[in-house]
Formats: structure tokens, sequence, C-alpha cells
């Protein structure tokens, strides 16, 4: 274990440790499989943001592109009440988004950061435009299935989460598009020279981002058993720090998922324990950016004190 | 060559054009009224605009400003309605602003952590501090002040009082970026920040003084905005970081530094203001809005690449 | 290739070349740097396609239109600067692009076993091919590099410089490896500023100066003497000869002591004296690009100081620059211009401070110091508004050296100041560097061209292994010793 994953598994335990102190609740089986049931949309995405921010690609559109295609699963549930075809549309539509995105950034080259902000934006507005910016019920027996406490408390839902982080893992570790993943995080021209095409691999990566918002989309979905064109705002931001915290580094070129199921942990114990403290929004946003922050510095402090300095 | 001289006349042209184009097929689009009503509109995120040019000519960008808006309305607030005057409130909002970009500054170039990151985590952490600074006074303040009223209606020489604060700050901002050794140094580190190290310039305090200056401009914008709808509630900022980049980017400014002026930004959100106010004028509803805006960015964005078509 | 031609912007990188390589033949390149060999080799790996011109391949006519395409058609290039992923292991990145695979998945223990095997052939069995890339020495990773070309099976294999980082040993392990190709009928094209070795290797050579063909022809029975002359269009002492060398005075400019840093230097010392002009040199990762940072203060070192006119300097290149140092990188483009930005602003940045009327600047003092500057140093731009990008290698070179004229230093640090510069570019300089040392100030250059440090230099000092292991004056040392020296291995 390194020293920084080290520091962040105490990190962890002081948190949890200060919130069982604070709420004689926290520690019970019940709220730490409420905690899990309340993670799997966070727990998914980060899985994408660990893909984007090991090839060095920005991403702050998921949470956005997830709202829009729940919209449209709920849409066209109502429609054809067929929730198969719905949930079908769905995910067409986020792979749609994605390889969009792929092939602007691959291909012509503009900032991610800029085309995701964009999608960031549009795509949310789009979610709310189409629903008068009200809430679309999903009513549908597979969907409720995967909200249902099974095991330990835990619903069906963790499962899956599960099943993301196994296949990313293997993804990563174990295809071609792990391996290129990361060359593209730290000089695509290698792959060039190699002749292979740098661009579509980026594709391809945005394509794996695609599929893991879609999973993520499905998950918001069941929570909620509705579309909610304004939940999960600031997901994004939770994911992309959960995996920056996690201990991969935001330049590019190497991270492991085993990282960030450790942000994702730290993230999900803080938002836990705060809410159970039943503070006003207030307190709640200052005291969460407080906890990130925090988490950044102690983060960085630790990956400086392993590097040669330039002045 | 020629591409990029076209790209930057371009903003300039596209702004004309759109505004001729507006006003021959929308009766009301050129009367007074609602031209006096654009500038009013514009006057909030051209001033966040200019704060945003600062950031992004130094490579970096600050998604903590519509926070700010809200943080310094807040100062303001609560300083008038314990009885200070407009003056302290004013002053006090925007060191609070100044505060939170040294903040931003020195977590980004002393630990070395990516511009996203510290200020969506800064943007989160000051919204909360302005919440709860507002929930000491029942989450709304209603200001009255002469001087916060005198801005919000009154005008110079025909220009809403507001637009004149984005114009002022816009010619400073400006002339600080064209004449002053910051200014150059700043596209310089814009453009190659490792070359303008070996050349002496302090890369890491040029960068900082940006966020604080962002942070400032963004105190400026709450004042603004309390002065515009007289009072300050939890809701107001929110989402105005967005608005400020886009307004950038549709300026032709480069969200990789060096590439940006000032005056572009304030066209770029003449741009955006006028878009909107079309489709407002046309009955298109409010909730289109931001579709709309996340499009014109993008669109921005393609015309600029395609336009320029140079390898980066 | 037959009439091949490129250029990039303004500057013509490639007039009507011929190249011609027959079967199992070693052939060489030569030509100084911004002859061109670069932007042919290129052509030929599919990075940038010619202007015009064809290339022929067994005879018949064939298009390369991408990296992927050289490939292949057999033509495999190792660059210079490594393609390597530091971050990726070595099986990783021998295998990239070629990886065994059962379906969507990775057949890792036979891309071990795989890249284990390549890496033997090549004789460096011993490396370990699941260590990331990234930890190993500068060395090993040029071999690693080699063994993944090789494995590729290439009918047509070029090779640029491949031993600037490899000791006399591996060196020979190399040209042991390109012996086999030989003799297996596999072409190597064999780029190399180094003549002892060309000539010991090579069969024939094509000779390239400023972008045009010089003549082709059979290594046997060529000295390096006649090797250079036809490269440079006149014998080397000519060259490289100037006005009379300044003699260096007895003053100190500047001293360093204990310089350490781990992993790199292991304890060096130096002094320069006002007037002179000290150049270092070495294998790549002997220390000397170090030594040359630290001294102008873009690198801290762990322990040791630098001291200069008296005072001891500070870290940073700012504390360098006010204590009359400074320094010229051997990549511009990444560390030294401000490609998009005019000339005129290349050239005043440091010294905006001294260009102001309070805390506005004095455009008229700006514009007359630049115009002076350009005209001392004849730098030919369109304007002085145009952006630095539009000027040619040598012009842009001249650019940063008036930059830092204008704040008339007393120490002058460059590393490999002449690299993409073509040879009229290159006399201009050399003779600038002169004028600069008669006026008294120091220059530090760290140079791998061996002819350019005997011609121009004072006093050479000789890195190995992070420490000075030989200095030698000027007029003491021949080509051959001096190369001698360099590739020694550490004791």
């Amino acid at each position: 274990m390194t020293r920084s994953q080290a520091a962040l598994a105490v990190a962890i335990l002081l948190l949890a440790g200060m919130f069982a102190a604070l709420d004689p609740d926290f520690a019970t089986l019940a709220n730490l499989s409420t905690l899990a049931n309340q993670t799997t949309v966070l727990a998914v995405l980060a899985v994408g943001s660990t893909f984007a921010i090991i090839s060095r690609n920005i991403d702050i559109a998921p949470a956005s592109v997830m709202t829009l295609a729940a919209v449209v699963v709920a849409m066209l549930l109502h429609a054809t009440g067929s929730i198969a075809a719905a949930l079908v549309a769905g995910a067409a539509v986020t792979l749609a988004i994605y390889l969009l995105h792929g092939l602007l950034i691959a291909r012509l080259g503009l900032d991610p950061l800029i085309v995701t902000l964009a999608a960031w934006i549009w795509a949310r507005g789009l979610a709310v435009s189409l629903t008068d910016a009200t809430t679309l019920p999903i009513r549908s027996a597979f969907v409720q299935a995967l909200d249902a406490p099974a095991v330990f408390g835990l619903t069906p839902a963790v499962g899956v989460v599960v099943a993301v982080y196994v296949a990313g893992w293997v993804v990563l570790n174990r295809t071609r598009l792990g391996i290129y993943t990361r060359a593209l995080g730290e000089d695509e021209r290698a792959l060039a020279a190699r002749g292979l095409s740098p661009a579509a691999w980026k594709v391809a990566v945005f394509a794996a981002m695609g599929v893991t918002t879609s999973i993520a989309a499905l998950l918001m979905i069941a929570r909620l058993a509705a579309a909610a064109p304004t939940a999960g705002f600031g997901l994004e931001l939770d994911a992309i720090v959960a995996v920056i915290i996690g201990g991969t580094s935001f330049k590019g070129g190497s991270g492991r998922l085993g990282n960030t199921v450790a942000g994702v942990v730290f993230i999900a114990v803080l938002d836990n324990g705060l809410s159970a403290l039943q503070l006003g929004d207030a307190e709640f946003e200052l005291l969460k950016g407080a906890g990130i922050l925090a988490a950044l510095l102690l983060d960085a402090a630790n990956r400086r004190r392993g590097q040669k300095s330039r002045v | 060559m020629i591409g990029r001289r076209l790209a930057g006349a371009s903003v300039l042209l596209v702004t004309l054009l759109m505004f001729l184009v507006f006003a021959l097929t929308t009766d009301r689009f050129a009367s007074t009224g609602n031209v006096l009503n654009l500038a009013k509109q514009m006057s909030i995120i051209g001033v966040l605009g200019t704060g945003m040019t600062f950031v992004v000519l130094g490579g970096g960008i600050d998604l903590s400003v519509g926070s700010v808006v809200l943080f310094a309305g807040a100062i303001a607030g609560a300083l008038l309605t314990e009885g200070f005057g407009a003056a302290p409130a004013m002053l006090a909002a925007l060191a609070g602003g100044a505060l939170v970009g040294a903040a931003n500054g020195l977590l980004i170039e002393r630990l070395r952590i990516s511009p996203v990151i510290v200020t969506l985590g800064t943007m989160v952490a000051v919204r909360g501090l302005g919440l709860v600074l507002l929930q000491r006074y029942s989450s709304w303040i209603d200001v009255s002040d002469p001087v916060f009223d005198a801005l919000g209606v009154g005008s110079i020489a025909g220009v809403p009082a507001s637009a004149a604060v984005m114009l002022v700050l816009g010619l400073a901002g400006a002339l600080l970026l064209r004449f002053t050794r910051f200014g150059r140094e700043l596209y310089a580190i814009g453009t190659n920040a490792a070359a303008a190290r070996l050349c002496g310039v302090d890369v890491a305090g040029v960068r900082v003084a940006t966020y604080v200056l962002s942070g400032a401009i963004a105190a400026v914008a709450g004042l603004l905005s309390v002065v515009r709808t007289g009072v300050v509630s939890p809701s107001i900022g929110v989402g105005l970081e967005f608005s400020a980049i886009s307004v950038v980017v549709l300026g032709g400014a480069r969200l990789s530094g060096g590439v940006g002026r000032i005056e572009r930004t304030l066209l770029g959100t003449a741009i955006l203001v006028m878009v909107l106010n079309y489709l407002t004028i046309h009955g298109v509803p409010g909730t289109w809005q931001t579709t709309v805006t996340g499009g014109l960015i993008l669109a921005a964005v393609l015309t600029d690449r395609l336009l320029r078509r140079s390898p980066a | 290739m037959r009439g091949v031609s490129k250029r990039f912007g303004a500057v013509a990188a490639l007039s009507d070349v011929d190249l011609i390589v027959r079967r199992g033949e070693v052939h060489s390149i030569v030509g100084q740097n911004g002859a061109g060999k670069s932007t042919l080799m290129h052509i030929l790996a599919g990075v940038h396609q010619a202007d015009a011109g064809r290339v022929l391949l067994g005879g018949r006519e064939v298009r390369i239109g991408g990296t992927a395409q050289a490939l292949a058609l057999g033509i495999v290039t190792v660059y210079q600067e490594l393609s390597l992923l530091p971050n990726l292991t070595v099986a990783e990145n021998v295998l990239l692009g070629r990886e065994p695979t059962r379906g969507p998945l990775l057949r890792r223990s036979t891309m071990q076993a795989r890249a284990r095997a390549i890496l033997e052939s090549v004789g460096v069995g011993e490396i370990p091919v699941d260590a990331e890339v990234g930890t190993l020495p500068l060395a090993q990773r040029q071999l690693v590099e080699i063994a993944r070309a090789l494995s590729s099976d290439p009918g047509l294999l070029v090779l640029d410089e491949p031993t600037a980082a490899l000791g006399r040993e591996d060196a020979e392990r190399l040209f042991g490896i390109v012996a086999l190709l030989k003799a297996r009928g596999v072409s190597t094209i064999f780029i190399s500023h180094r003549f002892a070795e060309v000539l010991q290797h090579c069969d024939r050579a094509t000779i390239l100066r400023n972008g045009r063909l010089v003549e082709t022809l059979d290594l046997a029975g060529v000295s390096e003497a006649d090797l250079t002359v036809r490269m440079i269009g006149e014998s080397a002492e000519a060259f490289y000869a100037t006005a009379e060398h300044a003699t260096p005075r007895r003053d100190v400019a500047l001293q360093a002591h204990g310089l350490r840093l781990a992993g790199r230097l292991r304890g060096v010392d130096l002094t320069l004296h006002r007037g002179e002009i000290v150049g270092l040199t070495g294998l790549l990762g002997a220390g000397q690009n170090e030594v040359a940072r630290i001294v102008a203060g873009d690198l801290a070192a762990d322990a040791g100081d630098v001291v200069c006119g008296g005072r001891r300097v500070g870290v940073g290149p700012r504390a360098a620059i006010e204590a009359g140092i400074c320094l010229l990188t051997e990549d511009r483009r990444a560390e030294g211009l401000f490609l998009d930005l005019p000339v005129a602003d290349n050239i005043a940045l440091p010294s905006l401070r001294r260009l102001r009327w309070g805390p506005v600047l004095d455009l008229a003092a700006q514009r007359r110091a630049v115009a002076g500057v350009m005209r001392r140093l004849d730098i030919r731009a369109a304007s002085a508004g145009a952006p630095v990008r539009s000027l040619s290698g040598g012009n842009q070179q001249k650019a940063i050296l008036g930059r830092w004229l204008l704040r008339d230093p007393a120490v002058l640090v460059m590393i490999e100041p002449t690299r993409g510069v073509d040879v009229g570019a290159k006399a201009e300089l050399y003779r600038t560097f002169e004028a600069l040392a008669r006026e008294g100030r120091a220059i530090l250059m760290v140079s791998s061209d061996v002819p350019e440090l005997l011609g121009v230099a004072d006093r050479i000092l000789v890195f190995a292994a992070g420490e000075v292991r030989e200095s030698v004056a000027r007029g003491e040392a021949d080509e051959d010793a001096l190369n001698l020296a360099i590739q020694k291995p550490a004791a």
C-alpha cells in the first residue's frame, strides 16, 4: 500500500469514527447498507471518470446526460408501455451523445472540457425543457426490483455496481483498450508511431464511458423510480473528486480502479455522515466542500513528498 | 494566418450581423427599451466574463464565480442590515471575493491541483458559506440603501448604471492586458508557461493574481445582482459560472490559454444575451434557454476550430 | 526515394532529394542538424507526406499515407526521441499494437513470453518484462526500443542516432545486430553524426546539406575529414575558425561547487572565466545537461551552490537572470519560444521591467530595443510584429539569443544551441558566440557535436556517470580522442 493510499484509508476511518461518535445510528448495518444503496449511481459514474482521467480527457457531462437519458426512458415508457424498449432507447441516446463527443474531441481536436461543459449545460437543459421541470414517474417491476433490499439490506443495484467494477477492472488491465487508455493519457503519438489510430481509440474510450453512464442512468431510475430533471446535480463533481482523492493522477497515464473505490467510499461516508447530522442545506454544502478540499490537500501533500521539485 | 485574423474579427462581425438580422426580423428588438434591457442583462454576465477572461488567459478556469456572487451579495446584504453604509458593505464584499480568489489561486499553484477540481470544490464550499451567512437573516435580505437604489435605476448618459460598470471594468481590464507588464506576462504564460518561467516570469504569482482578480470581479457582479433585484436570495449566482465560461468561449478565447481579449468576451456576452432575448421575444419558454446556451458554446468552438484549421 | 521535396510553411526542408538504398546494405545519411535528414525519414515512416517525389520499394512505387502503411510495408523506424511510454511495462511497450489476444482479452502469459523472447533476441533478456519503462535507465530504454523495432520483422530498418545514449559496449551490441540483419538481407538506414561509426559500419552514405542532395558515395576508403568537407562544404578548421579566438581572461565569472543531484550528479565543480567558452559533453544522461540547468537556475540541486559575480545565486530562473545568468535550451519550441506571439514580445519579455513608464509599458522604448537587437543579430522576419512561428530555425534561435542580450548577461548557458539550424546560420551563430566572448561574457555550452566543440570551445569538460571525467583544453585533442573520451565505459 502506498503512502497516499494509507493516508486515505486513515482519513476514511477517522471520518467514519467521527460520525459514529456524533450519531449512534451511523455504524449500524441498516445505515451502512443504506449508504451502499445510495452510492450506487456515484460508484458507477466514478468508473467512467476513471477511464476519462486516465486517458487525459475530462468529462463533466455524465450527470446531465444521465438525467436526459432518464427523461427519454420515462417518455418512451409512457408512449410504448415497454420498459425494455424504453431502456434501450435511453442507452442509445447516451451512447450517441458520447460517441458524438468522442468524434468532436478525437477527430476535430476540440477541448474535452468545453465539449462536455456544453453537454453539461444543454443535456440538462433539454431534460428540463422536455419535462417542463417536472418529475416523470417510471413504473416498472424490473426497475422496482433493482431497488428492493435483498441480501443484508443491499439491493440488486449494488450487485450491478460490483459487476461494473469487475468488468471495468478487466477492461483496464486485461484488454487492449486498457493499455491504450493509459497510452492515450501519456502520449498519443506513441500510438500513432505504431500504426494505431489515436483518434479511433479515443472514441473507444468515450464509448466505454457511454456504457458506464447508461448503467448509471439505469441505477438512478431504479433509485428514484422516476426521471427527475433536477436530480443528480453535482454528481459529476463527486465522481471526478472520488477518482482524484483515490490517488489517480489528474495528469493521466496511470490509475487503478481500486483507488477509485477508496475515493468513492470516502465521498459516500462524508455524504452519509453529514446528512445524518441533519444539517441545513447550507452547512451541508459548506462542510462537504471543506471535506473535499481537505482530502485534496492531503493527497497533494503526499504526492509532493515523492517528487523531485522544479523550482 | 489569415484564418486566425478572420477568427478574431469574426466575433465582431457575428455580433453586428446578429444584431442586424434580429432587428430586421423582429419588431421590438431594436427598440430603445429593448436595447436598454439587453444592456442591463449583459452587465452581470459581462462582468463575470471579464474576470473569467483573466483566468482563462493564464490557462486556468474558475468555476467558483457563481458562488462568489452569492457570497459577496450576502456579505453586502449582511453589513447593510447591520447598519453599515454602502461603502463598507461594498468594500467588504470585494474583499470577500478577493479572498476566495486568493484561496483558489494558492491551492492551484502551491499544491499543483487542477483548477477544475479546486474551483469545483470552492464552488460548493463558498456557496455553503454564503448560504450559512444568509441564514442568519432568514435567508432573505431586502436591500434598501440610497446608493444601491440609485445604481439600480440610474443611468449615465442614457446607459444604465450597471452596464456602465461593466463597460468601465471591461475597459480597465483591457487596458491592463494591453499596456502593462502583467498583461504581457499573462499572455506569455498562457502561450508557453515553461518558457515564461525560464524568462524569469513569476508564473505562479501571475496566475494567483488572475484568480484574485476573478474573485474580486465576481464580487462586483454579486453587488450588481443585488442592485438589480434589490434582494439577496439563496438562488442568486446559480449556474452563472457556466454563462461566464460560455461568453469567454464565444469571444474566441482558448481554454488552454494565451488567446483571448476582454473586448471580445464582451462581444460574446452580447451574442449570448441577444440570442436569449430573441428567443424570449418569440415566446420560447425559459427552460430552453440552457439548452440553447449549451448548443451555442458547441457551435462557437466548432466554428473557431474550423476557421483556424491549424494543428493545436 | 526520388525527387522528394517538402516544405513547412516558408521553409523548404527538402528540395528534390534522391535516396537509393540497396537491399542488404547499411546506408548512412549524413548532414548537419537542419539538413533534412529527419524530415526525409519522417516521410519514409509515414509521419509526413512529401509535397513532391516518389518512393519506390523493390522497384514498385508505394504510397505511404500514414504510419500504419509504413509499418505494413516493413519500414520500421527507431527515433531519437524514444516513443516508449514510461508508465507502461516493457512487455506492453514492446508489443504495443500487436498484443496477443483471445477474443477481447489479452493473453498475459503469452505476452510476457513473447516480450522476453524479443528482448533475448537482441541480447537484453535480463531486462524484466513487467518493469515499468520509466524506471529503466536510458541506455536500457534505447535497447528495448531497438528490440521492439526488430521484432516487427522489418525489411527496412531506420535508426536515427541510436548510439546517442549507448556506451561502447552497448553500441557494439547494436552493430552486431545490424550485421546480422545485413546477412539476412534486411537494409538499414543509419543516421549518426559519429563519423567513426559511420565509416566502420556503413557501406554507402547519402549526404544532405540545407535540404538538398550533395552526393551519394561509397564509403570505402573515405576519411572522416572527407565526409566533413562534403557535409559542410569546407574543412572543419575553416568552418569553425573565426576571427581569432579571444583569450579568456583571468577573472572568474562563475563558480559552481559540489553540485549533487540524486541519481544524476555525484559532486561537480565548475569554474568559468570571463571571455571563456566552456563546452560540456558526454553520453546522454551523463549529467552535463543537469549541470547546465542547475547553473542557470532551472533545476534545484540537492547540494552545492553556484556563485556568480561574487554572490551566491539563489534558486529559480528569476534569481539566475538577476544574477546575470541566462539559459538557451535545446528545445526551442517547448521551452524557448512563444510561437503565436510576435517576435517583439518574444525578445522583450524578460526585460519588461526596464522598459516601462511607471505601471505602463513604454512601447516606444520597447520598439527601439527590439529593433536594435534584430539589427545586431541580423534577425530576418517579416516584421517585429510577425509571430515568431514564421521565422526559420536559425532566426528563431537568434531571437532567443537576442532576448538575452537585452539583459546584458555575464554568463550565457546554452544547451545544443545549433540544433535544427542550417549551416549558414550556424556559422553566424559561432561568430556571434565569439563576439560575445570577446565582450567579456562567459559561455557554458552543452553540445553533442564534437567538431563544434573542438572548433568553438576554449575548454571541454567530458561528463560520465554524473561527474566530470576529463577536461580538454583547446588544441589538446582531436575528434577521435574526444569521441573516445566520451564513449569510454564508466569506471
